[in-house]
């Protein structure tokens, strides 16, 4: 009998030459009919077929004049089968971590090892008027004590501006600022030498907040004032908007220092091989390259003689990107020509490590009276601390962030980064986006009051769509999942009953009063615009059957090196155990960039797929000299090379490998991939391109009388293209939730004149599990068509919004708003007794 | 962290020998929870750790007529799961079970609590509502402290340099007696306490015979609530006493602010506390 055959998507390969139609014996099933073709098992996994219109199951019998179509369900309807991405996969390094397995570089230790310790200021403010290092150097056991004058180059590190210096000469600027180094043959004996360091301060006036530092007659901290970094962004007549608008919500907020709490304080063991001269430095990072650049520019050296091994990482949340512990033990272990180890304490990493911004934001936003929102305005003030780091593009981002995901006509924003002598404002989670978002998320939660729309129908009334022009201008390029994160977030279970979960716990809770609020994010993915934005990977087939893929991105605990795993193997079509993945050293892998922005799925997937084609190509070519075949009439499949037309022609890529081995070329290629840009350039790094969408939910209980607020439950729906590992995305939204609950409700770097007053965790106070909600992860997919498998990244984006969707929640509860963070019970109930009145 | 010696006496007669001899120089180490914190700041620099942990026999909780006494290294998870202490003391109990998390309560010891003389240790406030006497030895011999007599201020007692803390007895509570202990931190578990209250409520014929309230975080020492403990006393139980009495708690607090709280929360919400623990154990006589 003849059937009628038409192929789409990648099956288009298996249509028959010249011909739309197939002869089958009588009685053929679908699945007959689908093998005659060519298909292979994977692809009947997930092929769909119509026969005559109809989607049939595959053992239906054919009959002689039907027409099938088979699809490759991808895009728009049901989705491509994977055998990896997008599937909930245990984490490769999983093992090794749980069962303490996996050294960190602070676990390091080696003979002879030396102990380092860091003088540090004892002021936040002074002039160093003299400093004495002899009785430090004489103390038994004492093997180096280095200060300013022992640096060969460049007295300074930065990502943006290397004005941090490694070890002050004539002047301290926070509590943080190193003065001397230490190494001795153990912790004890180095603490002691720090205690035997003589230094002459004299006090200056010290700066503890951007307004005192903008004042006229403010102590100058910098060569060019106390301003470290201004941004303007327009578009349209933000006056003109607010002219338009039926209603105008105006709000001021502020938020505190944050720290990072990862689990392994910065740390780490240095090596300076004598004979080679190779200095070698294990440390936790997110970007080795960057560190070996700055460690060379402060030896002054040749990078290519400074080995950095970033990987693993033990928790980073931007706080290591920045140089922590490299430069100092680069210059111990060149001085002392011995192993020598630094680790911060945990007081040390919470006074001297950067932290996330304190900002203080002025909102004004017009909205008409059916709920469009027609201008904003955006005033944001940072403390930026004494030393530049990353503040510039952090402020930038905040200005970006700041009106969330929604359309406006008109819109201005503007903001400052100032120095004080406070903790530095560096990179943290979520980038100055955390900040801003707590205001806007609060100020349209007023406006749908205002309006009384509901608060997620207003949000989709002006959320923004593919193509649409951008608040800043920009267009939306790629991917845009507002309204799908918007309708998840709606048909989540808390959101769809909150009443009902509010009316039975508060008649449970007699004194509590319980609410649901939420908010949304859109969330920058990328270094934006003008920044070097690319990864590189290597890929090595050996004849053994591994496949080992390396990168220099650095594993922070994130989880990136399983996604990356999971795309080679759906790439290369072979099992993932084959796989190994090298990463993070600056001598083993190629540079991919840092872990930083939410990038490194997107950017190295789209390395790994660039690698992997080139890979298999060549294979190909090869395959053709092995099988003496026209490689033209090959093709790669399942991990082998296979003739279209004779099945007995086939080759396993390990077998591949072998063979050029023995050719002396072994099978192994490059990939590598620059990041997309926006259509426009508003200079500075902005815009982005790529975004992360996400909604969020939290159900909170407010004690009335005591002012304590819980988080009993958090929704998190995210979008990030494509999830490649579920359970990858679900850690990041839980941890995120739990971080971004800790910002609302408990985190806050106290200062008081430049002293740190929480520097552990006894008074800086993390949420513990007892306190952290129930999370449920909605994962929303919009495929990007530029990311690799269509994933963009997430990162970021969960630890953001939830923090306003708490307060949102309060509100809900008690009819009251904080504007400044954290939500204290102290000011809950002062907000409670001010509501009262 | 310094370097020191480390001794391990195997009974109590030794350990206060050592400390004799020692003096100033050395420190009794118990669970370690505070004293290996204040050792790493370097806030404190012993030459010598006495380590008390191996001896048994200070390890017990036991009765005798009309009265409970806990050895001075019971830890608080001993105490937390004493049926003695369940029965006859079971507001201790609700402290022991608010000391840290379960990985400090296993650590940290009663004596310790004591010893260490904070403020806002949880394991106090309930000895103050108990009326419990502390027995220290030292070389000169053995006296006895009533617990209002022992602390002196934050961190400070009147134990001298060569005395251990062997025990704390209070008398048991009866049917009659009825108590409780609140405390409020900045979150759920691990959490120094912003302020804390115990009380001990003796009723005859449906009043109130005696009452002790003690507060904890809110004065230099855990300290006592005479104006609270006269207004209740002889009166019988209804809201509007409870509510009257929850203002007085906050009027005897005197409470100052630092990172964790403010005076004025401080001062506020002990009555609240106080407030809600009467509630609680009244909750089958009131409306
Ligand atoms: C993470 C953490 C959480 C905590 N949470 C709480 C909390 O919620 N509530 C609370 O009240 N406390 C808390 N603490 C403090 C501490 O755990 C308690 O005070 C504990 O009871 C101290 O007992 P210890 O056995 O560990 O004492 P140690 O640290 O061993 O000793 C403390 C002091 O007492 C002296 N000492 C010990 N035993 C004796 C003795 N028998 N005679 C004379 N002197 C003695 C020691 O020399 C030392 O000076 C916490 C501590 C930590 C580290």
């Amino acid at each position: 009998m003849e059937i009628g055959v038409k192929l789409y998507g990648e099956f288009k390969k298996y249509a028959p030459k010249d011909d739309d139609r197939i002869s089958l014996d009588n009685g053929g099933t679908v699945a007959q009919a689908l093998r005659s073709l060519g298909l292979n098992d994977r692809d009947l996994s997930y092929a769909m077929v119509l026969v005559n219109n109809i989607r049939v199951k595959f053992d239906r019998h054919l009959q002689d004049g039907d027409r099938m179509d088979i699809f490759q369900p991808i895009g728009g309807g049901a989705e491509k089968l994977y055998r990896y991405v997008g599937k909930p996969v245990p984490r490769i390094d999983a093992r090794d971590k749980v069962t303490g397995r996996t050294k960190y570089s602070t676990d390091l230790s080696f003979p002879g090892m030396l102990w380092a310790k860091v003088k540090r200021s004892e002021y936040p403010h002074a002039n160093i008027l003299k400093l004495d290092v002899e009785k430090a150097r004489k103390l038994p056991g004492v093997e180096a004590v280095l200060t300013a004058d022992d640096i060969p180059g460049h007295n300074g590190f930065g990502i943006i501006t290397p004005n941090w210096p490694v070890l002050c000469r004539d002047r301290v600027m926070y509590m943080g600022d190193a003065i001397a180094l230490v190494a001795a043959v153990d912790e004890e004996t180095a603490e002691r030498a720090c205690e035997l360091i003589e230094v002459e301060y004299e006090e200056l006036p010290v700066v503890t907040s951007p307004e005192e530092a903008m004042r006229e007659d403010a102590p100058q901290l910098h060569e060019k004032g106390n301003i470290m970094h201004t941004m303007e962004l327009r578009k349209g007549d933000v006056e003109k908007g607010l002219e338009e608008a039926d209603v105008i919500t105006e709000g001021e907020y502020s938020t505190q220092f944050m720290d990072h709490a990862f689990i392994e304080p910065p740390g780490g063991v240095g090596i300076y091989d004598e004979e080679e001269g190779i200095l070698t430095i294990w440390c936790g990072s997110q970007y080795a390259f960057r560190d070996q650049l700055q460690i060379a520019r402060a030896m002054n050296w040749d990078p290519r003689k400074i080995r950095v091994i970033g990987s693993p990482t033990g928790g980073a949340f931007g706080g290591k990107d920045e140089i922590t512990v490299q430069i100092h033990l680069a210059l111990l272990a060149y001085h002392t020509k011995k192993p020598v180890k630094l680790w911060w304490t945990r007081e040390e990493t919470l006074i001297v490590n950067s932290k996330r911004h304190p900002m203080k934001t002025k909102f004004k936003i017009g909205a008409t009276k059916d709920g469009r929102f027609t201008a904003i305005d955006v005033d944001v003030t940072a403390d930026t601390g004494p030393h530049d780091t990353i503040g510039a593009p952090i402020l930038n981002l905040a200005l970006e962030s700041s009106p969330g995901p929604y359309q406006y006509p008109h819109s201005h924003f503007k903001g400052r980064s100032v120095y004080t002598n406070n903790a530095i404002g560096g990179e943290f989670r979520g980038f100055g986006a955390p900040q801003v978002v707590w205001g806007v998320e609060q100020e349209i939660a007023k406006l749908a009051g205002k309006l009384g729309i509901d608060p997620i129908e207003i949000r989709k009334r002006n959320a923004l769509k593919l193509g649409d022009i951008s608040s800043l201008g920009h267009t939306m390029q790629t991917s845009v999942g507002v309204t799908e994160t918007l309708e998840a977030a709606e048909n989540s279970d808390l959101w769809r009953n909150r009443e009902k979960i509010i009316r039975e716990l508060n008649k449970k809770h007699p004194g509590k009063l319980h609410g649901v609020g939420m908010a949304s994010e859109w969330h920058a993915v990328g270094l934006g615009v003008g920044i070097p934005d690319f990864a590189n990977i290597d890929l090595e087939i050996h004849p053994d059957g591994k496949i080992v893929l390396k990168t220099g991105a650095i594993e922070i605990g994130q989880g990136n090196i399983t996604a990356y795993a999971q795309m080679l193997a759906e790439a290369l079509e072979i099992d993932m155990e084959r796989i190994e993945v090298a990463h993070g050293d600056t001598f083993k892998t190629p540079d991919s960039g840092s872990v930083t922005a939410s990038r490194s799925v997107l950017v190295n997937g789209n390395a790994i797929i660039d690698g992997a084609d080139k890979i298999k190509k060549r294979a190909i070519l090869e395959a053709a000299t092995i099988l003496v075949e026209d490689p033209n009439n090959l093709v790669y499949e399942e991990g082998a090379v296979r003739s279209k037309s004779d099945a007995e022609k086939i080759v396993s890529i390990e077998n591949i490998a072998e063979v050029c081995c023995r050719r002396n070329k072994p099978l192994q290629d490059v990939g590598a991939n620059i990041m997309a840009i926006s259509d426009k350039d508003f200079g500075d790094g902005l815009p982005h391109n790529y975004y992360t969408f996400i909604t969020q939910v939290a159900l909170v209980g407010v004690d009335l009388k005591t002012g304590q607020v819980d988080v009993l439950r958090a929704v998190s729906a995210p979008e990030m293209g494509k999830a490649i590992n579920i359970h990858g995305v679900e850690g990041q939204c839980e941890g995120g939730v739990v971080m971004g609950q800790g910002y609302a409700l408990y985190e806050d770097l106290k200062m008081e004149k430049g002293q740190v007053l929480t520097s552990n965790f006894t008074t800086y106070i993390i949420p513990t599990a007892v306190d952290a909600p129930d999370i449920e992860t909605i994962i929303v997919e919009v495929p990007e068509k530029t990311g690799p498998y269509g994933a963009k990244g997430v990162g970021e984006a969960p630890t953001v919004p939830i923090t306003p969707a708490i307060m949102n929640a309060v509100n809900n509860a008690a009819g009251i708003r904080i504007n400044d963070l954290p939500i204290t019970p102290e000011k809950v109930i002062n907000a409670l007794k001010a509501e009262k009145r | 962290m310094r370097p020191f010696d480390y001794l391990r006496p195997k009974s109590a007669e030794e350990a206060i020998e050592m400390k004799a001899r020692l003096g100033k120089k050395a420190s009794f180490l118990a669970g370690g929870t505070d004293l290996l914190v204040k050792l790493k700041e370097d806030a404190v620099r012993p030459e010598a750790l006495i380590d008390l942990s191996f001896i048994e026999s200070l390890k017990e909780i036991r009765e005798a007529d009309g009265t409970v006494a806990i050895g001075s290294l019971a830890s608080y998870a001993d105490i937390g799961s004493s049926p003695l202490i369940e029965r006859f003391g079971y507001i201790l109990r609700q402290g022991a079970l608010e000391i840290g998390a379960p990985q400090i309560q296993n650590a940290a010891t009663i004596g310790g609590n004591i010893a260490n003389a904070s403020p806002a240790a949880d394991g106090i406030p309930p000895i103050y509502a108990l009326g419990a006497h502390i027995t220290l030895v030292g070389k000169e011999g053995r006296r006895v402290v009533a617990v209002e007599d022992f602390f002196t201020g934050p961190g400070k007692t009147v134990l001298k340099e060569d005395e251990l803390i062997i025990e704390i007895g209070f008398p048991k509570m009866m049917e009659q007696d009825k108590g409780f202990f609140k405390k409020i931190g900045q979150r759920k578990a691990l959490a120094i306490s912003k302020a804390s209250v115990a009380a001990v409520l003796h009723i005859a014929n449906g009043k109130i015979e005696e009452a002790r309230v003690a507060l904890g975080a809110v004065a230099p020492t855990v300290i006592r609530c005479p104006k609270t403990e006269t207004l209740l006393k002889g009166r019988k139980i209804s809201g509007s006493l409870i509510e009257e009495a929850a203002k007085s708690v906050s009027s005897e607090s005197m409470a100052i602010g630092d990172v964790r709280s403010t005076p004025e929360y401080r001062d506020y919400v002990i009555g609240v506390l106080f407030e809600r623990g009467m509630r609680n154990i009244f909750s089958d006589i009131l409306p």
